[in-house]
């Protein structure tokens, strides 16, 4: 399996952190020249990337340089984004999993695949849980004048439930249920 | 029987019933007309194309205002198939009283509400489109239209409309067979389980077989009898699902019209059901499913159902459709890294079924719109 670096893009709106959020992505086929295809980006050239990804545009990219400390590959590394879907994992067995997609550029249109576990990378498998919300970038990456096309299938890691939130939460389920009106009396097994 | 591909637009005559299903791959949404205008909604799905739910686009078209036409909203249980956009359909139905299943009627189920209330995924759950109706429900209640607050809380052998020759043209009566008592105490256990705890990643609540509380129906309009199964399936204890309505059923009573329970699935299947509960020959409308490891309905299920008609509508097709093709690289790449693949919304199928109750002898007249089509 061929692993490389994702390049940064505008459409990504990077904040580049290596510790973080460790991006893999899977060199599916050369667009053009495609040599090497087979060769293993060595690890050290794996970059890392904190996606925000609640900025996707559709007009036609420009790229913007990522912040120098977090600089993830070299100059002529370029991700060209083509699509992104947001997914929700619906089921899990053995080796696969079962997911809803939504385009982000057509929410209305939801999409069921089954794919690999392989396809995470493979210390985030443990977050391929029933409930799990993921983004899947396709596109593009130009990389030493060759372009290849590129898939990212990455979790979004969502923050915690503290104590504090499940807390607020008890106390609002209790004032709504106050205000109204509900009486729990009639309620079988209760 | 007629397929009109889109003329749907001629409302029923004040004397006539008419009992329209909706359902676009995953979702599932009725309409009942009473007579006299007053209409009954259960369940909700969204129409793709328009961006509102089927049932308001619907009565829209037929010049049938929500707001006072629309007695009673039932929402027969929380699966996403069942309720998106149920919170605008309560909004719009403004005097409509809302029903719901029992099972929710507790501070737990509140609690999940409030936790998935919060909008941080693109894909929405149905714990938050009920967060949404239980804010219309507490406005009303604190506005100027407590009466139509509820919500009228459904279980086995609750009366949730009743109308009579002297208050409306016909005798109505409208009655939740299900959830049984057994199904509720289950129900508040599972709820419980859906509480995330402390410290664990925040996720997407996917609901999990709620369908043995789901509010299956016994409508009575006249001398005519309609059964809709809602999401009602077998269960090994004999005091849940089908069983136990089983159980209770009057068999002097049999339906002309029945919607088939949980698309047609096997686990829904029950030959007493239709022996005890339907005639011979009923119509079966029924919605597809196309989400899952296997389809609904699958062509076993179709032959299962064909023992007991030949009169089965179906919504769409059960076996999803292509997806929208996009750039030829996404293509590939999509391609490359899934195993299967599938759109689960397909067009707003419609079968819609009109007769006049007082007729002489019961002479319906059936018509499909859109994707929807009779099954053989």
């Amino acid at each position: 399996m061929n692993r490389t670096s994702l390049a940064t893009h505008d459409q990504f709106s990077t904040a580049v952190n290596l510790e973080e959020f460790p991006i893999e992505i899977k060199l599916l086929n050369s667009e053009e020249t495609s040599p090497s295809s087979e060769a293993t980006i060595p690890s050290a050239e794996m970059p890392s990337l904190r996606v925000n990804t609640s900025v996707v545009k559709l007009r036609q990219p420009t790229l913007i340089p990522p912040p120098k400390p977090f600089i993830p590959h070299k100059p002529s590394q370029r991700f060209k984004l083509l699509q992104r879907f947001e997914g929700t994992i619906i089921e899990v067995s053995e080796d696969e999993c079962r997911a809803h997609i939504r385009d982000t550029q057509d929410p209305d249109s939801i999409e069921e695949i089954t794919f690999s576990l392989e396809e995470f990378f493979e210390t985030d498998r443990k977050f391929a849980v029933k409930g799990a919300v993921f983004n899947w970038y396709l596109g593009y990456e130009d990389r030493s004048g060759q372009r290849y096309r590129a898939s990212a299938i990455i979790f979004r890691r969502l923050p915690v439930w503290t104590k504090k939130d499940l807390e607020k939460a008890k106390q609002e389920a209790q004032l709504l249920f106050d205000k109204l009106g509900w009486e729990i009396n009639d309620t079988p097994g209760k | 029987m007629t397929n009109l591909d889109g003329k749907s637009t001629t409302p029923p005559e004040s004397n006539q019933i008419e009992l329209s299903i909706f359902g676009p791959g995953i979702g599932e949404c009725i309409v009942l007309h009473l007579g006299n205008n007053k209409w009954v909604v259960i369940d909700s799905c969204k129409d793709k194309s328009a961006g509102i739910p089927a049932a308001i686009k619907y009565l829209k078209e037929l010049q049938v205002n929500p707001s006072s036409s629309v007695k009673l909203f039932i929402v027969t249980h929380w699966d996403d198939d069942h309720i998106g956009g149920a919170s605008e359909i309560l909004a719009e139905c403004s005097n409509a009283r809302f029903c719901c299943s029992c099972a929710l009627l507790s501070k737990e189920f509140l609690k999940l509400t409030e936790i998935y209330s919060e909008r941080s995924l693109m894909i929405s759950s149905g714990a938050d489109e009920f967060w949404r109706i239980f804010q219309i429900l507490l406005e009303r209640r604190e506005g100027s239209r407590k009466q139509s607050a509820g919500p009228v809380w459904a279980k086995a052998d609750t009366v949730l409309l009743e109308t009579n020759k002297e208050s409306h043209c016909f005798d109505v009566k409208i009655r939740a067979l299900s959830p049984s008592d057994g199904a509720l105490t289950l129900a508040f256990n599972e709820i419980a389980q859906l509480i995330p705890n402390e410290n664990v990643p925040r996720r997407r609540a996917v609901a999990q077989k709620s369908n043995h509380v789901s509010v299956a129906l016994w409508i009575t309009i006249e001398k005519a009898h309609i059964l809709l199964g809602a999401d009602l399936e077998n269960h090994p204890n004999q005091n849940i699902g089908w069983q136990a309505v089983l159980f209770k059923h009057d068999r002097s009573q049999q339906a002309a019209i029945v919607k088939v329970p949980h698309h047609g699935s096997f686990d829904a299947y029950s030959s007493e059901m239709w022996n005890v509960m339907a005639v011979s020959d009923p119509i079966a409308l029924l919605t597809p499913f196309a989400s899952g490891v296997k389809p609904l309905p699958s062509q076993s299920d179709v032959k299962r159902i064909q023992r007991h008609t030949s009169q089965i509508f179906c919504t769409g097709r059960g076996i999803g459709w292509h997806p929208i093709r996009r750039n030829p690289a996404v293509e590939r790449s999509i391609r490359e890294t899934v195993r299967t693949r599938r759109l689960i919304h397909g067009p707003m199928g419609h079968v819609r079924v009109r007769y006049y109750p007082n007729a002489k002898s019961f002479t319906p007249t059936i018509e499909t719109f859109k994707g929807a089509l009779l099954l053989k």
